[in-house]
Order: C-alpha cells, then structure tokens, then sequence
C-alpha cells in the first residue's frame, strides 16, 4: 500500500506491506532518518521519540497508517551540527551524552517540554523525561543541558 | 576541535552509512579478509603499529582499544599530541579494526587509558625522540638544541623549523617501541588536563553519529535471530506455511540455531514473530529464587585462599563478641539501550563483520574457528554500540550475523529485540559473601574473615560461548569470563587478622559474563557494610572509624573530601532518623584509584522507598588526562551503581528468564536522580588510571551505610526494593 | 506480528459497521495498550479500527453540572484542560500522572477505559467519582462497567463516545508507581460528594478496578487519614507479580488511601 508522510517539512512517499509498521521502521529504512532509534519496541523507553504535531511521541508505537497526517520532526529535522537547535546546542555545551543511543529521546523530548514550558524547574524536567530511560548515568548533564538551554542554571 | 580530522567525523556527516563495496575509503571498504591493509605494522611492538604520520603533517592514530561512549576518542589523542608535538586538529583516530589496529587487548577492566592510553603515548614519545633526531640532523644542530613542538621540530633557541611531515616523508619510522623514551615533564602539559571537548558529541546529539545499527552494505539483507522458549532447548520442527503471507522471507536453520532474513527490517520482524516452531525444552535452571541457597551447595571448582594474615580463626573464637553477615549480590544484566546489532559479510573463504565488540581482536580467534576460516582471513571492525559495560549481546549478534552471511552468501544486518537481550545478554554473575568479624579493645577491627561464593572465571580460555555457534553445533573454545570478581574482599583498614576464602563455582546460571567493576562492587558493598556494622558496635562515627585506622594518605584525603562535600557531621549510626548518611571507600583493586563516596537519603518508612537526595564522590585516579571524561565516568558509575543497586535482579524461573523487559526489570528514571557532588583529584604526576569502573564500587555500600543511619535496618540483599525495605522495617531489629 | 485488516474510521457509525464485517475486530484508539499486547501475541484482532480520524470524539466541556469528555481525549489535554482544573482538578492530576509525555499525547480515556488494564488510573478516577460511560448504544454507570481484568461491559460493537462526571466536594489520587513503566502499582481515588464517599483502588486488586468498602464506611464517620488507622485491605484480594506480594500490595492500599485522604482535605 502507497503512504504519504510529511517528515521533517517534506511530504515523502513510500510503499509499506504492513499498515501496522511502525513508524520507526519506516523512518530509519525507507526515509533514511536513523536519529531515532529502536531501544525496546515497547514504548517503555523513549529511545525512539519524534515529534509528531508539537508532541513527543514513540514511534515505534504509532502504525505508519495512524502516522498519515501528522507533521513529523526527527532529531535531524530538529538542528545540524552547523545550526543546532537550542536543546541541542545545550546537550553540546554540557557534553549530555555517553554512548548516545539514547540521546534521541532525550532531546527530542526536552525539545517538545520547552516549547510548551519555556521555564521548566528542574523537577519539572525530570517528570518529563521519566519515560526516557539512560543506561550510561548521563542523567545529571542531561538536566544541566535543559536547564540551560531554558536560561536558567541547574542548582 | 572543529577541523579535528577524522574518518569518523566524514563518516558521521550521514548517520546511516552506506557502504558500497570499491568506494574509496580503505577503513570500512576494503576488500574483506585481508589480515592487515598494505603497509599496516600491526606488531604492538612497534611504534608504526600505532602511529602513522603523513607528508602533509597530519597523523592517524591506530588504537586497539574503543571509545564505549567513554571519551577514549578525546583522550588517546590528547595522550599522543602532548607527547608528540602535534595540534589535536591534525590527528585522525581509528579505533579497534583487526586490519586496520594493533591489538592492545579488550577495552574491559578499565584499562583504555591505563595501558591502551599510556601505550600509545609511549609510541609518541619514542616517535618525537626520532623526529628530534632526524630535524636535529637537518638543522645541523645537536638532538638535545631542538624541541618538537607545533608539529615541527625547531631549534630550542628560536628559529625556523622543519615540518614533521616534510621530516618523516613517505617514511614510516621503523622503529622498536622504546619503553625508556623520555616523557614531557607534566608541568609542561598544554593539552593534557584539560577538559577538551569530545569529538562524537555534537553528530550524537543531532542524531548523525554512526552507529553499527546504522550501517547499511550493498546487498545485505535484514536478519532476525528465532530464539527458543528455554535456554539449551532443541528444534524438533518448524512450520514455514505459518510466514508464507510474508512474501520474501527466509529461514535460516542449522541444527538449533533458528533465524529469519528478508529484504525490509519489519518484515523480518513479523516473520520472527510468526515463525511456528516446536522446541523440546527443558527444566536446567535452578531459577532466581533458589539460586542463593543453590552457591552454598556447589559443586565447586576449587577453594582458593585469597589472603592470609594473622590468625583471623584464633582471633574470632577467642572474641567475646563477635559479629557475623552474609551478603548477597543478584545475576544482573547489562542492560543496553539499543539490542545488540552487527552486520557480517562472510563468502568467498573472507569475513568482514562490523561490530560493537569490545573485543574485536580476541573475537576473531572464535569467529575464524566456527567459521572454518584461517584467522587472517577475519576481519572484525569496530563501530559504536549502544553502550555496554562488559561482554553484553554484541558479539552474540555478530556471530548470528556470521552464521546468517555464511548461509545466504549475503551480508546480513542482525538486531536482537528488546527481549533477547534481556533473556540472552551474558549476565553479570551472582555473588554470595559472609563476613565475620570482631573488634579490640582499642575500638578498631581486631579479626576479619572473608568468605565468597563465586563462579569461577576461566581466564585461560578466551570467550564466553557464543550463543548462535552453539546453538548450530559449530565448534568453540569455550569459558567463563567474569572479570576479577575476588578483588576487594578485605578490609583496608590496617586489620592485623585476616583471612580471604574463595568458594569458586563450577558454573552460574544465564552464561555469567564481565559487568562494570567486575565483582568489586559486590565485594566492597560486602566490605564496606560490615565495617560500618562494626563502627556501630563499637558506636563510633563511620568516618572517624576508617580514618582511624586508614594509613595510606590518598585514601585519607578523598575519604575525607568526599565527607566535606556531604557535610558530615559526626555520630554514631543509627542516627535520629530523618535524613540519614552512610559513606563508603575503595582503594580499587587495591592498587588503583582511590575512590569515597558519601550519600545523603530519606526513607519512607510506610512504602519502604529509598530517596536518594544527594551522593558526594571524591576520586583520584592518577594524572587526569581529560578531567570531564573522568566525571563524566564517574557520574555515570554513581547513577548505574544506584540503579543496580535499588532496583535490578534478573528474574529466571527453570527454563530462562522472565523478566524480559523494562517494565520487569525496572532501572533508574530520572525522578530518582540525586543531586551530584563531585570532587576529582588531579595528581599530574601519578601514573593515570581509568575512571570507568573504580568510582562504581562504593555505591551500594554507602548507599545501605546511609538507610541504616536513616532507620536503623542494614540492607544486605540486592535490590533495596521498596518492599524488601519496608519488609525489614516491620519486622525492625531483624534486617533485610 | 500477524496479518489483520486495518480501518481508519471517519465516523462512529462507519467504526461499527467495520466491527460488525469482522467477528474479532478491535478498536485502536491511542494505541499504547493494544500494539505491544499484539506484538507480545496475548491479542491477535482480524482487524483494527482506528478512532482517531474521527473529530468529535475528542474534547472537553462542562454542560451543567457535568464535566463531559471526549473518548478519544487524551491524557495530555485532559491534564492540561482549564475546565477540568476547574470542575476536577484531581482527575486533571490523575491524567498527568499517567506515563509519560509521549503516553499521554497519544493515550485516550476511551481506551484506557475499554481496555481496563487492572493498573491503569482512569478506571480508578470513573469508580470513586461515579462517571457514566456514555456508548453509541446507552449510559453505563462505572459501577456497573469495570467487571475484572480487561473485561468490561462493552457489548461487541458498542463504543465508548464519551464519560460524564459529576464534580466531587472533595477528591484525590495517590498512586505509587512501578518504578519503570509508571503504571500504578496501587493507586487509590477518594471522592467525597455529601456523605457518599468513595474509595477505588487500581493496580492492586486480583480483579482489576475495586471499591474499597471498609475504608469507605470508615471515612462515613469522619473523612480524616486517622479514620482508617489500623485498617488493613485483604491480601485475599490482591494481585500477585514481579513487581510486588499481595501483603506488600495490601499494605500499600492503606497506606495510599490514608494519603489520599489527607490530599483531599488539602494537608
């Protein structure tokens, strides 16, 4: 069956057997978007967040069929090396991140709690992200990073 | 660091790497097979196995050991640069390819900068040594009247000089490593210590870093590995019609190893579910509950005396009083965020496999032999992982992904799902320990005994069984590889009497395998424990009663920071109750860092939950090269350490395990994240030592320290989880 | 996973004709229950019928004394919603309490009603504040809805439309999470409207969803945290599992619904 998706503000068409592929799938293979990443399959790890209409969503929860309509952002529709996104920029800044896998999410969904929350306390953050989870320990700059990219110091 | 050179910063400018076969970079397109490229020393021996500098002045750095997320990429080249002479932008580093690196042995046990690191810097050492000599020569001047420095060789006194690459040509140096080379004199360091930025960072954070999950090679299919319901089961059949609504996919089945391949990644995964099989499956485990009982029962390798000082026997039966506790550490998993994942190209008598093993030279010994192939005819290459800490499901899923490309004469992409990982990662081992112990008259520990019980590591034999060979009957020298789990199973605090007796285990259930700080951090929760036990029997101040009988001066200093960063106050234990604070030291290894770490928490005694408010950490690790590498390590072993230690225990019933994913087997989420004190001790003229593990064996200790002077109930049992805290409030007075 | 046919639905009556063509059929709302139960094979539908393109199941408003939400709601708009914080502000807590952002962007409270999931906190919250569950075919009151676990009174072809509450004088949730899929491990909604209190408890019972009477007739003569000192629910009732003992569980209960309490009264 054709699909059309609008990922990163360009309209994509694709061909997918399954209308229950999920939409990871679909974005690391046919659309080439490997920001995001598969960590569980389950939606219990945040690994593989995009933003689909300025919300943080698990895209390998949501069918390719569901997905049609949505305005999605991945991580690389987000910022570049060369123009990063503010979040992003700030996960430089604190080096807030480890091996990286699960780098994704976490920016992905900071990136979504500062759009709607510009000045989020620290407690805040960690209600957001308690759905990502983090292997490595990198935790703490992770929430420095946030803090700092919404303005303010952690602590 | 922006024109920091390398070929993994051209790699990364597309996350999803695609290799076509006779592209031009010789790193990941050569031709496969080849034991080194033309030209490559890989003799570790030699310097130019190591370095290779180039006519236009730039220089690759070939290193055996791997950057895990750990900052090894910064500093390896941080460590060659000062030494020889050279700006970091000029450097390009190549990690962990079999043809490509030396080998330098398997990034494990915290040793990328202690020997990869120092290694290497001895090749640049011995490398500017050269270079002085040869622009000396071209100056006209005396080897002692010049200075490598800026990548040129000048006169000490000023004046023009000579490029290294206009020096070394087309050259390589030739050259023996020369242990003896001189080494710049620390106070002369420009980029060593200093908190350079990691090169991986900005394309891991803009989702454009290379993972091995990324890659994609011409032709190659996507493989699913089929696993069985129990761990030794047998195939007895399977039923293809179940997946013939998939169209394209294939069955890969030798003897009991079960996968599929297709063209499309999830029409592999449907295929993998909807595969019917019947295994004959078997009852082989002892199962997680009847494990603990199970160490004392055996059968056992061998008993082996550790350490013997005094007469700890004599001492404890002649004590009025003494004090005796066991304590327990659960099979534990390494719990990877991403499942393991390889791609391997194995046709024409060659093998090329891309992989995040940690061991890429060690493994291709066991993949060239249940392949069937010369050994230089493997090739494994490393690319990043998702992180592991210890021997997790990569190499399994390279070697599925051998087996799979052998059979298809195609290369194969394996990824493991969120499941195999859990039920089929090598499992850090159990570990059983009792302590008795007595006090003096003098107030101090006067006896001490130490008894473990202990899977045995075969260190002689290089690997763990992989799962895919063993499951096609493939030939493979098989071992145990838990790392050195007896370590750290004494106190260091001056006691005249003590014995150390290892129990060592034929065996472990679920494959055990090396976890971060291996065994320490049982073995010092054990240790640190019990010495706080006897600081209250002799109601002392936890922290006065180490530093009362702790000599080595290093260890005094962070024990003593660690507990001004807390703000501790003196007391006895238990305290009033409210916040309670527990502090626990390590002199890893008992030749390495020196690592305190001091814990604030709060229970709630109605749910039993343990909140960690605040974890104070002092750390010297030797000469620092890279100081945000070194905390950013030693946060990671703080949060790790608490996760495994309030939540994590692998859940296995007769036939495998059953806590198959994160709702089962639970860790840290960022609600739980304490506030981090941090204090690293800069010793430039101290060997350096990693950071990876040492900082991680004091957390459970100070953490259990720091419920008992909260509430009065000691913690011995791994996880703390919250019923098991509130099991042993209410019965208060016994302990959990 | 398995083949089935997938229906985007435009309207709820087109969604009932498609269940009625397909005897097995399922709704996928949000679809964070559904899909991994189908991945796991403990679901396996001849077809899913997707809500979501349908408007007018999704919104908020107060009509009177009721507070009327959409089925295809989600946990995010509800958490966020000023009429809700105004006529409920313990159900808004509740649904930010649930998951995390992504769950709550994408969970609806029509699904997590219909599939009752014995540690979801939405049946908690329609229990103890007796909403109606409002289907395309009649009125259904909480207490007759929830009937254990994952079973409900849903007829085949019946779909949930919308839930009516009824604001209370005085209400809380507590929960206590599983630490990693923050799922209630007991959760506990107190309502108090007049003398009709209510206690519900989630996550906890061997059947799913459950009124707690005892504590309930306790909080009749005083609706104080003391009232239920030395109240202790029955382990009989409780659920057994990885994560926790019934002992452990039933402990929880009071202690949760002792919280609660003093929640509601503001302490």
């Amino acid at each position: 069956m054709p699909y059309t998706l609008t990922v990163n503000g360009s309209e994509r068409s694709l061909e997918s057997r399954d209308p229950d592929q999920p939409l990871l799938y679909v974005l690391r293979n046919a659309l080439g978007f490997t920001g995001p990443k598969f960590g569980c399959g389950l939606g219990q790890c945040g690994a593989c967040t995009v933003i689909a209409d300025g919300s943080p969503i698990r895209s390998c929860q949501l069918p390719i069929s569901a997905a049609q309509g949505m305005k999605i952002t991945t991580i690389e529709g987000l910022g570049t090396i060369e123009k990063p996104h503010p979040v992003q920029a700030a996960f430089i800044e604190e080096a807030a991140a480890q091996c990286g896998y699960c780098t994704n999410g976490m920016v992905m969904t900071s990136a979504a709690l500062l759009a709607q929350n510009p000045k989020p306390s620290v407690e805040e953050v960690k209600q957001a992200l308690a759905g990502n989870l983090c292997r490595c320990g990198t935790h703490d700059r992770v929430l420095r990073a946030v803090m700092r990219a919404s303005g303010r110091q952690k602590t | 660091m922006n024109a920091h050179l390398s070929r993994r910063a051209f790699l990364q400018s597309t996350g999803a790497l695609v290799v076509a076969f006779g592209a031009a970079d010789a790193g990941l397109a050569q031709a496969p097979g080849s034991a080194g490229a033309p030209g490559r020393v890989l003799d570790p021996a030699r310097v130019d196995a190591y370095l290779a500098l180039h006519p236009d002045g730039t220089m690759t750095i070939y290193c055996g050991k791997v950057d895990l997320g750990t900052g090894l990429r910064i500093a390896i080249p941080q460590m060659a640069a000062e030494e020889l002479g050279i700006g970091l932008e000029k450097i390009n580093l190549i990690e962990g390819d079999t043809a490509l690196t030396p080998d330098q042995g398997t990034t494990a046990g915290s040793t990328g900068i202690a020997r990869g690191g120092v290694q290497i810097r001895q090749a640049a050492a011995t490398a500017r040594e050269a270079l002085q000599r040869m622009g000396a020569e071209r100056l006209g001047l005396a080897p002692a009247d010049v200075v490598a420095t800026e990548g040129e060789v000048r006169p000490r006194n000023g004046g023009a000089g000579i490029g290294f690459g206009e020096l070394i040509g087309d050259r390589q140096f030739a050259l023996k490593l020369d242990a003896k080379a001189p080494l710049r004199n620390p106070d002369d360091y420009l980029l060593v210590g200093k908190p350079l930025r990691r090169p991986d960072i900005p394309a891991k954070v803009t989702g454009t870093h290379l993972y091995v999950h990324n890659l994609r090679v011409d032709g190659m299919l996507h493989g699913r590995i089929v696993r069985p319901p129990a761990v030794d089961a047998k195939l007895v059949s399977i039923d293809e019609s179940s997946i013939a609504h998939i169209p394209g996919v294939r069955v890969v089945r030798i003897e009991n190893f079960l996968g599929v391949v297709a063209e499309d990644e999830w029409d592999a995964v449907r295929a993998s579910r909807a595969l019917e099989a019947n295994w004959e499956t078997r009852d082989t485990l002892v199962g997680d509950e009847a494990l603990r009982q199970s160490m004392q029962a055996g059968p056992f390798e061998s008993d082996e005396v550790l350490l013997k000082k005094g007469d700890a026997r004599s001492a404890l039966a002649s004590a009025s009083d003494r004090l005796r506790s066991e304590f327990y550490w659960p099979v534990q998993t390494h719990g990877s965020m991403g499942p393991s994942c390889a791609v391997a190209d194995v046709r024409d008598g060659k093998a090329t496999i891309w992989t995040a093993s940690q061991g890429t030279h060690r493994f291709r010994f066991a993949f060239a032999h249940f392949l069937g192939l010369p050994e230089d005819a493997v090739r494994l290459i490393y690319l990043d992982g998702a992180g592991c800490y210890g021997m997790n499901g990569h190499d399994d899923a390279a070697a599925d992904a051998a087996l799979m490309s052998r059979a298809l004469g195609r290369p194969v992409r394996v990824q493991w799902m969120r499941e195999d990982e859990h039920r089929f990662d090598p499992k850090g081992p159990p570990q059983l320990l009792a302590l008795e112990g007595a006090l003096g008259s003098d107030g101090k520990i006067a006896a001490w005994r130490t008894e473990m019980w202990i899977p045995k590591a075969t260190a002689s034999l290089p690997n763990v069984p992989l799962l895919g060979p063993d499951a096609a009957g493939a030939k493979q020298p098989m071992g145990i590889s838990t790392g050195l789990i007896s370590q750290n199973a004494s106190p260091p605090y001056g006691v005249k009497n003590v014995d150390v007796l290892a129990h060592w285990l034929k065996d472990a259930p679920l494959r055990p395998s090396n976890i971060r700080a291996p065994g320490k951090i049982a073995n010092i929760f054990a240790v640190e424990s019990f010495t706080d036990e006897l600081a209250a029997k002799a109601r002392e101040d936890s922290l006065a009663f180490r530093l009362n009988s702790l000599e080595d001066p290093r260890g005094v200093e962070v024990l003593k920071r660690a507990a001004a960063l807390l703000g501790w106050q003196a007391r006895p234990s238990p305290g009033p109750g409210g916040l309670g604070r527990g502090i626990a030291y390590v002199h890893y290894k008992d030749n390495e860092n020196y690592v305190a770490i001091a814990m604030e928490v709060e229970v709630d005694r109605p749910t039993g939950a343990i909140h960690v408010r605040r974890v104070a950490c002092a750390h010297d690790c030797g000469l620092m090269i890279n100081p945000d590498g070194v905390r950013s390590q030693v946060e990671g072993n703080i949060l790790q350490t608490l996760s495994r230690a309030l939540f994590e225990e692998i859940k296995f019933d007769r036939k495998g395990v059953t806590s198959a994913d994160w709702a089962s087997y639970p860790i840290l989420t960022y609600p739980d994240v304490p506030e981090l004190l941090i204090d690293l001790v800069q010793r430039p003229h101290e060997p350096p030592l990693g950071a990876g593990e040492a900082s991680a064996a004091p957390v459970a200790a100070a953490l259990a320290n720091a419920v008992h002077d909260a509430c009065g109930i000691q913690l011995r049992t791994v996880p703390f989880t919250r019923e098991r805290v509130r099991t042993a409030l209410s019965g208060e007075g016994k302990s959990g | 996973m398995y083949a089935f046919e997938y229906v985007r639905a435009n309207s709820v009556r087109g969604a009932v004709s498609a269940l009625a063509k397909h005897e097995d059929g399922k709704i996928l709302a949000g679809g964070h229950t559904l899909l991994p139960t189908m991945k796991q094979r403990l679901a396996s539908p001849s077809a899913l019928v997707d809500l979501g393109a349908i408007k007018d199941l999704a919104g908020i408003e107060q009509r009177g004394r009721s507070l009327i939400i959409g089925a295809m709601t989600t946990h995010a708009a509800v958490a966020a919603s000023d009429v809700v914080k105004a006529s409920i502000p313990s159900l808004a807590e509740m649904a930010h309490m649930i998951g995390d952002p992504a769950v709550r962007n994408r969970g609806t409270i029509g699904g997590s009603i219909a599939n009752n999931d014995p540690a979801a906190d939405y049946p908690a919250a329609c229990l103890a504040l007796n909403a109606t569950i409002v289907t395309n075919q009649r009125k259904i009151p909480a207490s007759d809805f929830f009937k254990g676990l994952y079973e409900t009174a849903l007829e085949p072809g019946e779909i949930i439309v919308r839930v009516a509450f009824k604001p209370p004088s005085r209400a809380a949730y507590m929960k206590f999470r599983n630490p990693a899929s923050r799922f209630a491990l007991v959760g506990v909604f107190v309502a108090k409207k007049g003398s009709d209190i209510r206690v519900a408890v989630t996550g906890a019972g061997n059947q799913g969803v459950f009124r707690w009477r005892a504590a309930e007739e306790a909080l009749a003569k005083r609706f104080n945290p003391k009232s239920l000192d030395g109240l202790k629910a029955d382990a009989g009732m409780m659920n057994a599992d990885i994560h926790a003992s019934p002992d452990y569980r039933a402990h929880l209960v009071a202690v949760m619904t002792q919280r609660a309490v003093a929640k509601a009264l503001g302490k």
